[in-house]
């Protein structure tokens, strides 16, 4: 049934607003006649006087000491470990005359496999960031290192016997910190090291504990998995290791190369008639391995815009769906004795049928996973896992994953002792415990009671500023470190540059507060000599053994860890399920902003959320029907109120696809000091801020959390919403640069567009080129045969829709290697963002219970471009090898281009996106043209990178290698989406990719002849299901 | 009423702007064009010594040439490779040798006053040694060939390719000073890539690009 105020017929949708036809956005301010008067003046008397400049003497510093690492002009790449979560993915970073400027992946990686995130790349503008802190800080104060020792040290020496020390991080992994760590609290009788996260999964090792007998996450292998059910769990996008649960994802979902059906010499790609449905495929018809997916979750989440099948499903009612799924599996395995739920699920009992017996076929080849952080729900499905033999297969606890092991019970019982004025002393890294934490703002109080409190943070953040001494951490880019995120997977960090400061490891500073001292990588070689090296046998020597993983970046050893066995169930657990109870609302990471310490970094900010779209703000998502009830609209400022008293104010957002009884907010907003984004950007007659009425970046919401049943509860039931009249408009990008045909213009009786295609699995087996719109495009010829011959390289690039999770890393970066310019929340709301990517995100089906397609749009570098034809100053050519440039020094600034670009992804330099920040300029790429204002910019296929690869084959005097040349966006990309090459090579990946019979080019109506193509989504579900 | 004097200081002004700029009509040039261009270096280096009458190759210097962007400032210790040694013109140590030799003693160490401002960035003292109060700091070389900001040359591509340095730089063998000998233009450029094209490089054919995206992104 469709809702009563769809009007339109198309298929596919951007928001509910928009697909019933209301204008969403709200009216901007207009320029008035005296603004633009005053403005015109300005610059007529700046051009003037900008003409008089003579042209700068510039000095070229010399080197003193030729280094070998440092060859000018030349970038290299060097093996580390990623330090932007605890995930602990391998990283390549390019050092280019001795600075860190763009983070990519490791291929070789056996976690990431390539892959980096968006948070990891943009960690360098985190390291070039005026306001990191430098040196230490006693009670405020710019200090000494050996002065702040000195007197941490006697404050040490005051503490009695009984008096309990406290080191409070974030999970860490890294062995050489836990020994520091370790080795420092010994001197103290009651010392503990307590792991605290922001977003934690304590539930699931606690669950473990119950089960196994050992508090553990297991190690969740997707690759192995043939069905995966999710509870809530967005291990694509926030849940413990993102990137490298979406490789394995992937890799549990490639589709093999097919191509055309070429039958009676007609093209059968262009139709999924009938005829050839069944007609014999030249490839065969082939029962390519899928995974099937399925996702129960309550808001929307990446991972459920990317399921096969998604349900709808109230936080509360996770556990109870779960024990009927349980009941059901344990029936299939003959288990007695399993007691039946109670209550009747949402969800229908043919559909957990279905699940349960797909499941149960496949045992051995399941994965469930849960995000709720609650132990009896995780304890149904580490029994669930039992009984479908997971354990050993697609979950493996003997090699389990270690890089989330917050204790969520030790978090509490450290609030109560720092309530009762227990805690004599307390060292925090890493983590902001008055920010993040339940209780927050009781804890900020008892940290002035207790007599020495230490903060290890990079930066002023609300717990450092209630502390007496700040002894900085450097930053991870800048000193030796390392990690296991995996038992026995060793993973090494060395430093990129020279400090930019006075910070310290905060392994140093363990030591040194330890009395036993050395440097942070005398420290960890010592480490990895006493831990690592024996426990392998490849190597005999260290040195060789050192060198080795200094140069990989990672070493794998045998796991030093006890082998667990199921231990058994107790069955309470399924009569503990019930169902929701309330409007429930729900505190989640944001896939941007992932905790509150990335909170700082102007381009994950200014990142459109995969789903909302939204930028620089936090907000509570609402579902559309919730959102009708209370009558509340997009923008409109809405207060929250749980029964004991806090209130949160936020404006609302209407998530289609989310639980009707749910509100969504994300944690890791409202950080102090972001109010220094009050002025990014363009500073202009109109322009507007980008912190709230707050004076920051979005509100924290997590004066909403609380503990309870041993763990942070991220869900609260029965919240109170009302509307308070006032409004904040949300920077979302979700309407601009829309290439559907606007219904008030389109010409009556026109189809929507075959923007993305899709299709299912099974009609994909009988057909590869299913999915394919009816309509026949003829092609109509070359604008210009004689002109561009392609005679050499051609360029193209292909983009997966099947692979691409939406996970917006390709944005970052492009970003980074671009020199896209952050351009501030007014200027989003503008439709003025700079991004040379950007992902569309549709949504198709139910306006209440869509489902949702991702699909990266950038220049399309048609052959038969319509920008090239307008461009008065020949600003924007063809080149030879295919490629659409844009001379910056040519441009004018018509934007004609723009206009007449179908796929509007053309940018527009409004202003100067001024550049005066020394400090963060050191990210910028020397070799890509910082744009002026009054240009026209857009994507080059990281031409730069085209003509490094073509020059440097040349130097070395061989053949330019199929995947020499890898496109920034394509380096990035956890699940490998895109593929990029020479067409006119026959044997590489891309021209395989583009005689895929699931390519299509996106308006492929229009002849523009893109030399980028798509490949088509395949949903391993009925129609139905999956709403194709 | 005013208007006289107006008009008379407006053509005073045209005339004498006028006879200032007759002298350099004939070296009218285009904007951003430097060609010429010689500035005072900190350390008044010859490559007219170095490089003809010592016959050092190029590229010993600027040895990042054949595989980097960037031909590459050499850095102190390339020069302190011959200067560790060489302190001063060869009469000026010849001299003191022979005086030492005289006097049965061992030779001083002549430091020209030039070389001295290599030995302060280098952070030595008189005897060459690692000075206590001096650390290493650049030398600020001034840059001769400025290209403006949105344009890529790679050295790379054209040293590999048979171009030789004298191709664009000029004689720099024969300069005391060294300065930019050409136009450094778009159109110089260009021409140089058509005619390549055409007639190869010393005799071996290569194939360079004209699109925009060869230099400009």
């Amino acid at each position: 049934m469709t809702a009563p105020h769809d009007t339109t017929t198309a298929k596919y949708w951007k928001s509910p607003a928009a697909r019933a036809g209301l204008r969403e956005e709200p009216p901007l301010p207009g320029v008035n006649r005296r603004g633009f008067l005053e403005a015109a003046g300005f610059a007529t008397s700046l051009v003037a006087l900008g003409g008089c400049q003579r042209a700068p003497t510039t000095i070229v510093p010399a080197l003193t000491n030729d280094t070998d690492n440092v060859r000018p002009g030349r970038a290299r790449s060097f093996a580390t470990t990623c330090g932007g979560c605890a995930a602990g993915c391998g990283m390549l970073a390019t050092v280019r005359d001795g600075r860190p400027l763009k983070m990519e992946g490791m291929p070789e990686h056996p976690l990431s496999r390539g892959g980096l995130c968006a948070v990891g790349q943009a960690q360098v503008m985190e390291l070039y960031d005026q306001e990191r802190l430098r040196g230490p800080l006693a009670a405020g104060k710019a200090a000494t290192w050996s002065e702040v020792d000195a007197r941490i040290a006697a404050a040490l020496a005051k503490i009695p016997a009984s008096g309990a020390v406290r080191v409070v991080t974030t999970s860490t992994s890294s062995p050489t910190l836990r020994r520091a760590i370790a080795a420092f609290l010994k001197r103290f009788p009651d010392g503990r090291h307590v792991e605290a996260d922001s977003v934690s999964v304590s539930a699931i090792l606690d669950a473990h504990a119950a089960t196994h007998g050992a508090r553990r996450l297991p190690r969740y292998r997707f690759d192995k998995a043939n069905v995966i059910v999710s509870f809530g769990a967005d291990f694509l996008g926030t849940w413990i290791s993102p990137v490298e649960f979406a490789a394995a994802w992937k890799s549990g979902r490639a589709l093999p190369h097919r191509e055309v059906v070429h039958e009676h010499g007609a093209e059968a790609g262009g139709a999924a008639d009938a005829s050839n449905a069944h007609a014999p495929a030249k490839t065969g018809r082939t029962d390519a391995a899928m995974s099937h997916h399925v996702q129960f979750e309550s808001r929307m989440t990446l991972t459920g815009s990317n399921a096969d099948v998604r349900h709808r499903l109230h936080p509360g009612e996770m556990g109870l769906v779960l024990s009927h799924l349980l009941h059901r599996v344990a029936r299939l395995a003959g288990e007695s004795g399993s007691p039946t739920p109670l209550a009747s699920p949402s969800i229908s009992a043919a559909v957990l049928d279905a699940l349960a017996s797909r499941l149960w076929e496949n045992r051995g080849k399941a994965l469930v996973v849960c995000g709720a952080n609650d132990v009896p729900t995780q304890t149904l499905v580490n029994h669930l896992s039992q009984l479908l033999d997971a354990y050993g297969n697609t979950l493996d606890v003997d090699r389990p994953s270690q890089q989330l092991r917050g204790d969520d019970r030790e978090t509490e019982a450290l609030a109560e002792e720092l309530a009762s004025g227990k805690v004599a002393a307390l060292f925090v890294a890493d983590i902001d415990l008055v920010h993040d934490f339940p209780g927050g703002e009781a804890i900020a109080k008892d940290l002035s009671r207790v007599p020495l409190v230490v903060s290890l943070a990079t930066r002023m953040d609300d717990t450092s500023a209630a502390s007496r001494f700040v002894c900085p951490d450097e930053h991870p880019l800048a000193s030796w470190g390392d990690a296991e995120p995996i038992a026995g997977l060793f993973s090494l960090r060395q430093p990129m540059m020279q400090p930019l400061g006075n910070a310290r490891s905060a392994i140093e500073s363990f030591a040194a507060w330890s009395g036993s001292g050395g440097t942070v990588l005398s420290l960890v070689r010592a480490t990895w000599k006493e831990v690592a090296f024996p426990r392998q046998a490849k190597e005999t020597d260290f040195t060789r053994f050192w060198d080795r993983a200094v140069h990989d970046g990672f070493v794998e050893v045998d796991a030093d860890i006890e082998k667990l066995a199921y231990r058994g169930f107790d069955p309470q657990y399924v009569a503990a399920a019930a169902t929701g109870k309330g409007v429930a609302v729900v505190l989640h990471p944001q896939i941007a902003i992932p905790s509150s310490r990335h909170a700082h970094n102007p381009w994950l900010q200014e990142l459109p959320d995969p789903i909302t779209k939204i930028t620089w703000d936090n907000c509570v998502t609402l579902s559309p029907r919730l959102a009708r009830e209370l009558g509340v609209a997009d923008n409109d400022v809405v207060s929250l109120k749980i029964g004991d008293g806090v209130v949160l104010e936020l404006p609302a957002f209407i998530q289609p696809g989310q639980h009707d009884d749910v509100a969504a907010i994300a944690l890791g907003y409202g950080v102090r000091g972001t109010d220094r984004f009050a002025r990014v950007g363009p500073q202009w007659l109109e322009g507007r801020s980008t912190v709230g009425v707050n004076g920051l970046v979005g509100v924290n919401a997590a004066p909403l959390l609380r503990f309870g049943g041993g763990v942070v509860q991220y869900v609260r039931d029965n919240v109170q919403i009302a509307k308070t009249g006032r409004r904040h408009t949300l920077a979302t990008t979700q309407l601009h640069d829309h290439i559907e045909v606007p219904a008030n213009v389109a010409p009556p009786g026109s189809k929507p567009r075959d923007i993305v295609q899709e299709t299912t699995l099974d009609e994909y087996h009988q057909n590869p080129a299913a999915g394919a719109p009816h309509a026949h495009h003829a092609a109509e010829g070359e604008l210009w045969p004689d002109d561009h011959p392609y005679n050499g390289h051609r360029w193209g690039m292909a983009i997966d829709l099947n692979a691409c999770s939406g996970c917006s890393a390709c944005l970052i970066a492009c970003q980074a290697e671009n020199n896209v310019p952050v351009v501030g929340r007014d200027e989003v709301a503008r439709h003025r963002e700079m991004h040379w990517i950007r992902i569309d995100r549709y949504y198709t089906g139910d306006d209440d219970d869509p489902a949702v397609v991702h699909q990266p749009m950038m220049c399309q570098h048609c052959a038969n471009a319509p920008c090239e034809t307008v461009c008065p100053v020949l600003a924007t050519v063809h080149s030879s090898e295919g490629l659409n440039q844009q001379v910056y020094n040519r441009c004018v600034g018509t934007r004609y281009c723009a206009n007449n670009c179908p796929y509007k992804v053309r940018r527009f330099n409004w202003f100067d996106y001024v550049h005066d920040d020394a400090l963060a300029n050191l990210a910028l790429n020397p070799d890509v043209t910082v744009r002026m204002r009054g240009i026209m910019e857009k994507c080059s296929l990281c031409v730069k990178r085209i003509q490094e690869g073509k020059i440097e084959a040349r130097r070395l005097g061989i053949p330019l290698a199929d995947g020499a040349i890898r496109t920034a966006c394509q380096q990035s990309c956890p699940t490998n989406a895109i593929v990029f090459g020479d067409v006119n090579d026959a044997d590489s990946a891309i021209a395989r990719a583009m005689s895929d019979a699931r390519r299509y080019s996106v308006l492929e109506e229009l002849n523009v002849r893109p030399s980028i193509g798509y490949l088509r989504k395949v949903r391993n579900a009925t129609r139905e299901e999956g709403d194709v | 009423m005013r208007q006289p004097y107006l008009t008379t200081a407006l053509v005073v002004g045209l005339l004498f702007g006028g006879v200032l700029l007759a002298g350099s009509a004939l070296r009218l040039r285009l904007p951003g064009n430097h060609q010429g261009y010689a500035p005072e270096q900190p350390i008044a280096f010859s490559h007219r010594l170095h490089a003809d009458e010592l016959q050092i190759h190029c590229q010993y210097c600027h040895s990042a040439a054949g595989e980097s962007r960037h031909a590459g400032i050499p850095s102190g210790e390339a020069c302190m490779r011959c200067h560790k040694f060489v302190t001063a013109p060869f009469g000026a140590m010849q001299t003191e040798a022979q005086a030492a030799d005289a006097e049965k003693r061992k030779p001083r160490t002549i430091v020209s006053d030039e070389l001295r401002k290599l030995y302060d960035a280098m952070g030595l003292d008189d005897n060459l040694e690692p000075s206590a109060t001096q650390k290493p700091r650049p030398i600020p070389w001034v840059r001769v060939h400025n290209l403006p900001d949105f344009v890529y040359f790679d050295h790379r591509a054209h040293v590999n390719a048979g171009v030789t340095c004298q191709h664009c730089h000029g004689p720099v063998e024969s300069m005391q000073t060294v300065e930019q000998f050409s136009t450094l233009s778009m159109g110089w450029c260009v021409n140089c890539h058509r005619d390549a094209a055409a007639n190869g490089i010393q005799g071996k054919a290569v194939s360079p690009s004209l699109d925009c995206a060869a230099c400009h992104y």
